[in-house]
């Protein structure tokens, strides 16, 4: 039933999922299916393939078997599942949104195609060649145009009109799509999820497909909605863009589109006849695929007539601006301002790995459900009346009415994009600034009225610098007690809530980047508060660099991609190491060796890393850490292993959900942080200690002295911490907590330096009254392990790293503070 | 509340068992698996020799190369080192020479140090007959015992005999009881405080 006409075919046809090492072989075509909607499939080559193309060689059908009903592609948006559980790739050519072409010198060229929604598939490789032919057929039925920076990229224009070219992206697919199913909701969908996609009008519509296609996943008949669209993309081609032919009409259809979004929902109320439920929406399936298939279209002309000027300019102004978000919270007043974030989720977690899970569709229809709610609440509330048979008047209010309200509608935006994207950061300000103000204990404190602390705090600070210096004995963190001192200047992080998905998928722009001035907001926030432990696994890839923050949602299908082969390749380097050789590598042996032997001893209480007595491979993580230790020797053979790196996996692994090839580049990220820490000279270890040593005198003479004439100005017993950033002195939650809170480098990167510095200090008293010698105050500090609390200890270690930037240096101060005042920056 | 008190370094390849003998002999406990050791961990067991109450101070070092220049500044003030090594894998064994040569260039010439070949309780896998051991003693003037950490056998032994040396070493007049880096520190009966308030108490009741 897939078959109509192919217009372009090429066999041998791979994709390489992380998970098939072989890769899948298979048949990508252009096709124009049996109501004249025209497809791109890649369909792989089995046996019970009902496809068209079924005439190619099995050989390993067993193996592509398995993989298939696996299905490991099955829930991407394009992505379609038939009656045999097998899976093709099946796209509109409207989808799609770009295609990357790379034809490297030695090796198989591939394509990488990027649908209007960001996500990017699976890198298509051309075993036998034909990317330019394929490219060319292409061109013949949709307008490619080649990138003026790169020449092997190319996006796809919708139409061939220019004027509508011109109004860059008025793709009203999805208004129709939301039409054609009388589902008011998408739009509002549309509305919010605008300003992560403002380029790509598709996406709402691609959404209801992800949703139908997640519903009816066994349903062919889905080609009739694209038919729809098609057809009303014709119609329209040549009726009603002149209409929008001027740029000023943009504002004006930014607020019709608010007046649509609450025609759809008074149109949705009123018209139950053929509007199944709204969050039913495998009901409005059937129903737009099957029956009422004649009633739908014709609700789509009428409405169509309405709807079609404000369209394409409401693509058009979002594209500049976030105020999307906004409105999308206006437009469901009566639901809480979050209510747009499930779909962000949705959509990022989506774009970014085409293999949403399961939990994830649950997610979208259940936030669906609820937006709709809050949009039959607004629409009760609207003034607007509107009949599904009036549609003209419909149309008349929508241009008096709407439009005065636009200001309004501007406004909130604005406000709202507001509390989105500033809040965090504001509210760890104004925290901040009260908690200075506050304090009359110092006069660090009572000198600070800092309007804008954001700012100006340094430059106060310094200015304070000279009185300071003037008494120092007035204030310093120990004639003062300890927890008195660590309110005066560190932020009182246990207000500050952990980053929520919400507002990690608000930073991203419509390609998936998260701004500069973004990344500052957000690194700030997850110093302060930390990450939300269900976001962590996405977040975790960019602080320790797997992702860049200005990498695209298709380059890191990219970057994903090579990894995981470079990944592969190194893993291959040890694993093709054979007994024999092996009895001849003493080097590689004993590392192997004692890596297996320091697993099985890394958080052996942890339920994750359980270790039953020899056997080893009964738990699969053990081996996965194994695995990725003895590949990461490999990769950095200088470094080689190091006791402690295990420790540093840990919670990697438990983060990234043992994934194995994430978790390597993850864990080579880390290492890129810390490893002087391994080097065999020690040399970031010395450095680091002695810093810390050179800290302590500048900050405690007494202190400093007193271990001096105990030996302990070395500060050794920092090193395991030091080494391995704490991860043995805090719980296994607080240490992900505690490390993601370093990889923001908000502040300094030595923040371990004065949280050991605070850990020495709150002993201080302890150290100097007893009388403590070294090996007393190892074992102090020893003993601290696992009884601190982590917060207090921040907020001391943030106090120290203001209290030392105000305690001014003699000019022949040590190099080793000069450098470390020169890590700090205060926001 | 000691009379004297003994500074203990335990060395080794990374794992022999040094972690392991330590908790038997502290705590009287044996852990399988044992957590890395990162650096130096401390453990203190008080013993009696010659009637005497003795305070062991026990470091228990990494065993890994690249932590060998933290742990070679424990040498330093050790009057007691125990070198480990695993009776069931050769290498360990064959280490021992550099763990020596580290040991007698960072540490006192007063050093007491005991050869321990451990996990002696896994006779069948055995790479290292208790011959070469105590051959490998002999030749380089150490104490030389065979011990299990999981049966506790000759843990106790260890390090009383180790301590038994160190205390006739100081019968003998071989060691200035002032000088704390010989890892030994004179106790003062009175109390706490001023035990540990070593120089002064040190010098008051030097024998």
């Amino acid at each position: 039933m897939l078959t109509n006409r192919i217009l372009f075919s090429k066999e041998n046809v791979f994709v390489y999922p992380p998970e098939i090492e072989k890769g899948i072989k298979g048949t990508i075509s252009i096709c124009s299916l049996d109501k004249g909607s025209i497809y791109l499939c890649w369909i792989p080559d089995l046996d019970q393939d009902d496809s068209q193309n079924t005439s190619q060689d099995d050989n390993d059908n067993s193996n592509t078997n398995t993989m298939f009903n696996k299905n490991p592609l099955a829930a991407s948006t394009i992505v379609e599942i038939d009656d045999q559980n097998s899976w093709v790739v099946r796209v509109h050519i409207k989808e799609l949104k770009s295609i990357k072409k790379y034809t490297p010198n030695i090796g198989t060229p591939y394509i990488i195609i990027t649908s209007r929604k960001g996500t990017a598939f699976f890198p298509f490789f051309f075993e036998h060649g034909g990317v330019r032919e394929f490219l060319k057929s292409l061109s013949q039925i949709i307008h490619l145009k080649k990138s003026n920076l790169d020449s092997n990229f190319f996006t796809v224009v919708d139409f061939s009109d220019p004027v509508q070219r011109s109004l860059s992206s008025m793709n009203l697919s999805e208004f129709y799509n939301e039409e054609d199913q009388e589902q008011p909701q998408p739009l509002q969908q549309q509305l919010f999820s605008e300003p992560l996609s403002p380029q790509q009008p598709q996406q709402e519509s691609l959404y209801q497909q992800l949703k139908r296609q997640q519903k009816l996943e066994e349903d062919f008949n889905k080609d009739l909605t694209f038919e729809h669209d098609m057809e009303l993309h014709n119609q329209e081609k040549d009726s009603k863009y002149s209409l929008l032919s001027s740029t000023n009409q943009l504002k004006k259809a930014q607020e019709i589109s608010v007046s649509l979004a609450n025609s759809f929902n008074s149109n949705n109320s009123g018209n139950n006849s053929t509007n199944t439920s709204f969050n039913t929406s495998s009901n409005i399936n059937i129903n737009s695929s099957n029956s009422t298939k004649s009633n739908n279209t014709n609700i789509l002309s009428s409405s169509t007539s309405v709807l079609q000027p404000p369209i394409p300019s409401v693509s058009t102004s979002f594209s500049k601006s976030t105020n999307g978000l906004s409105l999308s919270s206006l437009l469901s007043r009566s639901t809480s301002p979050t209510s747009p974030i499930p779909i962000e989720k949705n959509n990022t977690s989506i774009s970014t790995s085409p293999l949403p899970s399961p939990s994830t569709t649950k997610y979208l229809s259940t936030s669906v459900g609820s937006d709709n709610e809050a949009n039959k609440r607004d629409s009760d509330n609207n003034s607007l009346s509107t009949s599904p048979t009036n549609k003209r008047a419909l149309k008349r209010e929508i241009s008096s009415s709407i439009f005065d309200n636009f200001a309004k509608v501007n406004q909130l935006a604005k406000s709202v994009q507001k509390n989105i994207f500033e809040e965090p950061a504001k509210k760890i300000d104004n925290h901040f600034r009260n908690l200075i103000s506050g304090s009359k204990t110092s006069s660090i404190g009572s000198q600070l009225s800092p309007q804008n602390p954001n700012n100006q705090y340094f430059d106060i600070l310094n200015e304070s610098t000279s009185s300071l210096n003037a008494s120092t004995d007035y204030f310093t963190p120990f004639n003062i007690s300890s927890s008195n001192f660590s309110i005066e200047l560190g932020v009182n992080r246990r207000e500050c809530n952990p980053l929520s998905p919400s507002e990690w998928y608000s930073y991203f722009d419509d390609e998936g980047r998260i701004c500069l001035a973004n990344q500052q907001i957000l690194l700030k926030k997850i110093f302060y508060g930390g990450i939300d432990d269900s976001i962590r696994q996405d977040v975790w890839p960019f602080l320790l660099g797997f992702y860049s923050f200005d990498s695209t949602y298709s380059s890191r299908e990219v970057v994903k991609y090579e990894k995981t082969q470079q990944y592969f390749t190194i893993k291959r380097q040890w694993e093709s190491i054979s007994c024999e050789q092996e009895s001849r590598f003493s080097k590689y042996s004993s590392r192997k060796m004692l890596i297996r032997k320091d697993v099985i001893r890394t958080d052996r209480l942890h339920p994750m890393f359980v270790y039953g007595e020899d056997d080893f491979d009964q738990n699969p993580n053990l081996k996965l850490m194994n695995d990725i230790l003895l590949t990461y020797s490999f990769f950095n053979f200088d470094i080689g292993y190091v006791q402690g790196m295990s420790d540093l996996l840990s919670p990697i692994l438990n983060v990234m959900k043992c994934k194995e090839v994430e978790s390597f580049w993850c864990f080579k990220g880390l290492m890129d942080r810390l490893e002087s820490n391994f080097h065999k000279d020690q040399n970031g270890m010395h450095t680091q200690l002695s810093t810390l040593s050179k800290l302590l005198k500048f900050i405690d003479l007494e202190l400093y002295s007193h271990l001096e004439q105990n030996n302990g100005e070395n500060m050794y017993f920092f090193f395991q911490s030091i080494l391995i950033c704490f991860k043995r002195e805090f719980s296994f939650a607080d240490v992900k907590t505690l490390w993601e809170i370093l990889w923001s480098n908000y502040l300094t990167k030595n923040i371990p330096i004065f949280m050991c510095l605070s850990i020495l200090l709150k002993e201080r008293n302890n150290i100097l009254e007893e009388n403590m010698a070294f090996d007393q105050i190892l074992k102090l500090i020893n003993e601290k392990s696992n009884k601190m609390n982590l917060e207090d200890i921040l907020i001391d270690s943030e106090s120290l790293v203001k209290y030392f930037i105000v305690k001014q240096m003699s000019i022949n101060a040590d190099k080793s503070l000069i450098k470390l005042k020169e890590s700090i920056s205060i926001y | 509340m000691y009379a004297f008190l003994f500074k203990y370094i335990i060395i080794g390849d990374t794992g022999v068992g040094k972690s392991c003998l330590l908790l038997q002999f502290t705590d009287k406990r044996f852990q399988p698996v044992h957590d890395l050791t990162i650096g130096v961990e401390f453990g203190a067991r008080m013993i009696t020799i010659d009637n005497k109450q003795i305070k062991l101070q026990i470091w228990d070092t990494a065993g890994q190369e690249s932590f060998r220049s933290i742990t070679r500044s424990y040498y330093r003030g050790s009057a007691g080192a125990l070198l480990v090594y695993d009776i069931t894998r050769r290498d360990t064994f064959n280490h021992l020479t550099c763990w020596l040569k580290d040991a007698r260039s960072y540490a006192n010439s007063n050093m007491t140090i005991i050869l321990i070949g451990n996990k002696s309780d896994m006779e069948s896998k055995r790479a290292v007959s208790y011959e070469e051991g105590k051959q490998f003693a002999e030749e380089n003037g150490l104490i030389f015992l065979e011990t299990s950490a999981k049966t506790a056998s000759n843990v106790e032994e260890a390090f009383v005999n180790t301590a038994g040396k160190i205390y006739e070493k100081i019968q003998k007049g071989d060691f200035d009881i002032n000088n704390e880096s010989f890892g030994i520190k004179l106790g003062a009966p009175q109390s706490k405080q001023d035990g540990q308030d070593n120089k002064q108490a040190a010098g008051g009741c030097c024998k």
